[in-house]
């Protein structure tokens, strides 16, 4: 319950992040009861690199405190929509945050907007737009495999999420979005394999006023270039895309040997030659502050193309209420 | 006409987005509704009354030179659209010689100010070019696409949004004194705050236009709030990007505004930062400052009636769901001061666009146990040209995004809370602490009667009990002279333990004995002065520590104070540890 709003203090039931370091992070149920594989219902203890945790032992807690591990440490924190993506259980390939931010903003999401998502996959996009667009937008979002979309319409129950998520099961390519969203979306969000099929469907779901946002993710350039095509050829403007990835730097304290004691070396005087030598024997080092990419960086992630939606045939529909306007006078 | 669409109609006085062929600007319309642009000047009352995203084409005005009226056109006929014939297969019999356009420059220039259309004036062009039939067509399209651009007698004009103004601001990265914050940046930043439309956020922003405050609040709900401390060494206009939005007066006031100088000041004397600010702001020239003052105090006539006073107050009272730091200065110092203001487990970001600057507070941070999740990032952002056949990355790229470093606010305290009591009122509760817990506190305090703690205990009396903080630097000294004491007790464990041997030796000897106990007298009149010494010092760290919670905590110093306490509480209880051991053992003895 602890995905729709923040709150203070962990209570049974709420989804906790396991923070042991940020190589090593748990998305935790936080049940005092569970069911082993027996089926017998056992108190929930779980077992981390640094030891067990009695996980009604969090219960009360605040997030964001420190938890005593059997033989170490962790802290507990609120699932935010960042942390989730970093802790989900994985169905299918997911997006990740850098995306995620970059989709939400091109997507101009705000409280209060609709959007319609496909397909919906491990629901790391679908928790982070949930939480940008509360309490009083929509989600909509559809995934083709049935069982996927039935695991993800649990855990948006579970998390509290099914006043601002509507989950479906349906083949968008083919039968396009349900008719609830029909004239009411504000953006469309599409990932999957043929977006190029779905955009006359998305025209049908954006608001017809007019500034409707579009945005696809496909992995590869050749559903990017039919996705282009055939935005342009339905008078979407504004087309652009863009392949963003995040570098991440860590910061760590280095030493090396410096080559100040060899400098002196050839000089000729015994003394300084003398001097040379004490310091050629310990070799002098430099304590530095590095500040080194991380080992290996994501390389591709997927192409983002978005594009705005322009208002079906304004002349028409302008020229016949301005007919109707100049009738009346 | 229902509200929605009243919103979405243009009305005088509103921001627009005006995007003619590749530019886009922000313009606000007013009653007489020009916009000039270049050398054109545009009439826009037809807009009026329009709704956002639609198409006008420009028609000439006949008896003025470059002045246009707009007339609405669909969006089809919106792009222009000329014949080819034929085309070329590569560009071997094309020669750079400057003579392939039959018009003369004067030619062209006379066509465009008799008010002919851009279509007709790129048809006279392309009929009077010599080569545009032997180019590629793709050459062609490329040709027809630079020429549209020249030409271009459509506009069109968007409802202000917060892509669209990052977008006008990053391209006007020349304004002095501006940050220029890149799409990709600030959508990362929103994403890393993890923004809570009604959540409470800090912002120090300087530099970016007013880019954050109103993305910020673009995406707040009713029941969300800003506070938003402003510098006054801010730029020409600072909330540009705020005024742009149009947002509605209710929204607006959702933002409140503190002085940075207030927050300072309110910090005690030895805080670093504040000499720093100072210098700042005698450096900067009195008209500048006394200029963006203005400015704020206008805006703060006109669209806030909550001063200041309301915001700090609002500062102090409230813990924060993020902290958002983006600014020209050097953030470290300010950022320490501003994280205890927010709530745990809440995220921190902090943009600069110097990589060093970061660096150095990431070092510093990462010392810190209350800090998790640090993270160092920027972006590598390229655009893609997608044409048939003629797909590749844009040939130039933009590396500046600048840098980001977030991170998440926690506690280094073991808290440990009674389940039951959570399901209790919140009366149970003072300032998050259970009754129970400042049972426990209290109890310990009269179980170990140190006079510092006895002091401490006072103090914390004095000064309500209800006062977070004191009761959090409370809870932490006891943590900690609890963790002493049992690290102590073990200790002397193992002194009785090692000494055993010797001392069952010492036992035959009944001279060494008496010169043992003559020692141990001695040694307890020494332990005597140490014990007073001690508590003298005591005192004095635990006074010092009052001060500081009389003022403004700063929790380095506060750790400090408490290292020191703790090296002396050692010391002085593994002496204490010792005696008693001793006396056991002489008891034993006798």
């Amino acid at each position: 319950m602890s995905f729709n709003c923040y709150k203070d203090i962990i209570e049974e039931g709420d989804t906790v992040i396991l923070y042991i370091n940020p190589q090593a992070m748990y998305a935790i149920q936080a049940l005092s009861i569970i069911e082993n594989r027996k089926g017998e219902k056992v108190e929930n203890i779980m077992q981390t690199k640094y030891g067990a945790l009695k996980i009604s032992s969090l219960f009360g807690k605040r997030f964001g405190s420190k938890v005593n591990l059997s033989n170490g440490w962790a802290y507990v924190l609120y699932p935010t929509p960042e942390l989730w993506t970093q802790t989900l259980p994985h169905r299918t390939q997911i997006i990740y945050t850098p995306d995620i931010g970059l989709i939400m903003f091109m997507l101009e999401l705000k409280p209060g907007s609709i959007v319609v998502e496909s397909g919906t996959g491990s629901g790391s996009l679908t928790h982070a737009m949930a939480f940008r667009v509360k309490p009083s937008g929509h989600i909509y979002t559809y995934d083709f495999h049935e069982q996927r979309a039935e695991q993800a319409q649990k855990e948006f129950k579970s998390h509290g999420l099914s006043d601002i998520v509507t989950s479906q099961c349906r083949d968008v390519c083919q039968n396009g979005f349900s008719d609830e969203v029909v004239g009411k979306a504000d953006a469309v969000f599409l990932d999957l394999p043929h977006p190029h099929l779905v955009v006359p469907f998305a025209i049908k779901a954006l608001k017809s006023t007019g500034g409707g946002r579009i945005c696809t993710f496909s992995p590869c350039i050749e559903q990017v270039m039919r996705t282009c095509q055939v935005l342009k050829d339905h008078g979407f403007i504004q087309l652009t895309t863009i392949e963003c990835l995040e570098k991440e730097y860590q910061v760590l304290n280095r030493t090396v040997t410096t080559f100040t004691g060899i400098r002196q070396l050839p000089s000729t005087d015994s003394q300084s030659q003398n001097a040379a030598a004490e310091e050629s024997a310990g070799p002098a080092e430099k304590k530095f502050v590095a500040c080194v990419p991380s080992a290996c960086p994501r390389g591709h992630t997927g192409y983002l193309t978005t594009a705005t939606y322009l208002m079906e045939n304004p002349l028409s529909r302008r020229s016949d209420t301005e007919g109707e306007n100049k009738c009346e006078n | 006409m229902t509200a929605t669409s009243v919103e979405n109609m243009i009305t005088p006085g509103h921001y627009l987005i005006i995007n003619k062929n590749e530019t886009y600007l922000i313009h606000q319309i007013s009653n007489k509704a020009i916009l000039k642009l270049g050398r054109d000047v545009i009439d826009l009352k037809m807009a009026i009354g329009q709704s956002y995203s639609s198409t006008y084409k420009l028609e000439p005005v006949t008896d003025k030179k470059r002045h246009y009226t707009l007339v609405v056109c669909n969006d089809n006929q919106a792009r222009n659209q000329w014949a080819t014939n034929g085309c070329g297969t590569d560009n071997k019999l094309i020669t750079d010689d400057s003579s392939s356009q039959l018009l003369s420059t004067d030619e062209i220039i006379a066509l465009k100010e008799s008010g002919e259309t851009g279509q007709n004036i790129v048809e006279r062009l392309l009929k009077n070019s010599k080569t545009f039939q032997l180019k590629t067509e793709y050459a062609q399209e490329k040709y027809l696409k630079k020429k549209a651009r020249k030409y271009c007698d459509y506009i069109t004009i968007f409802k202000p949004t917060i892509r669209l103004i990052t977008d006008v601001l990053y391209k006007q990265q020349t304004i002095p004194k501006t940050i220029a914050l890149r799409f990709d940046t600030l959508a990362q930043i929103l994403c890393r705050i993890n923004l809570d439309p009604g959540g409470k956020y800090l912002l120090y922003e300087n530099g970016s236009q007013g880019l954050l405050q109103a993305a910020l609040l673009n995406q707040l709900h009713d029941n969300g709030s800003l506070v938003h401390i402003f510098s006054s060494t801010s730029e020409q206009n600072p909330l540009k990007a705020v005024k742009a939005m149009n947002f509605s007066e209710s929204k607006i006031k959702q933002m409140l505004t503190v002085s940075l100088d207030e927050i300072l000041n309110t910090k005690s004397e030895y805080d670093i930062p504040e000499e720093k600010v100072e210098e700042v702001v005698f450096n900067c020239s009195d008209d500048k400052k006394r200029k963006s003052d203005e400015a704020y105090t206008q805006l703060k006539k006109k669209h806030r009636p909550i001063t200041s006073t309301d915001g700090l107050n609002f500062i102090q009272s409230n813990k924060f769901d993020g902290l958002i730091v983006v600014c020209r200065e050097e953030p470290n110092e300010f950022v320490k001061i501003l994280l205890p203001y927010l709530s745990l487990s809440r995220p921190f970001v902090v943009y600069s666009a110097y990589k060093e600057i970061l660096v150095t507070m990431y070092a510093e941070f990462k010392m810190r146990r209350d800090l998790v999740f640090l993270r160092l990032t920027d972006n590598f952002l390229r655009h893609h040209q997608v044409l048939p056949n003629r797909t590749h990355p844009d040939v130039t790229m933009d590396d500046g995004s600048g840098y980001l470093f977030s991170g998440l606010f926690v506690t280094v305290i073991c808290q440990t809370y009674e389940y039951s009591l959570t399901a209790d009122s919140e009366e149970n509760y003072i300032c998050g602490f259970s009754k129970k817990q400042i049972q426990d506190t209290l109890l310990y305090a009269k179980k170990y009667p140190t006079k510092g703690i006895a002091l401490n205990y006072a103090c914390l009396k004095e000064q309500n009990i209800g006062n977070d903080r004191c009761l959090t630097e409370q809870y932490k000294l006891i943590e900690c002279l609890r963790k002493e004491c049992f690290l102590t007790n073990e200790q002397g464990n193992e002194i009785t333990k090692g000494t055993n041997i010797p001392k069952d030796q010492i036992l035959k000897n009944q001279e060494i004995k008496k010169r043992y106990q003559e020692s141990i007298v001695k040694g307890n009149e020494e332990l005597d002065n140490a014990v007073k010494y001690y508590e003298e010092t005591m005192l004095e760290h635990l006074q010092s520590i009052d001060n500081l919670m009389k003022k403004r905590i700063y929790v380095d110093d506060i750790n400090i104070a408490l290292t020191n306490l703790k090296i002396e509480l050692t010391a002085a209880i593994r002496r204490q540890m010792l005696n008693i051991n001793i006396d056991q053992n002489l008891n034993l003895l006798y």
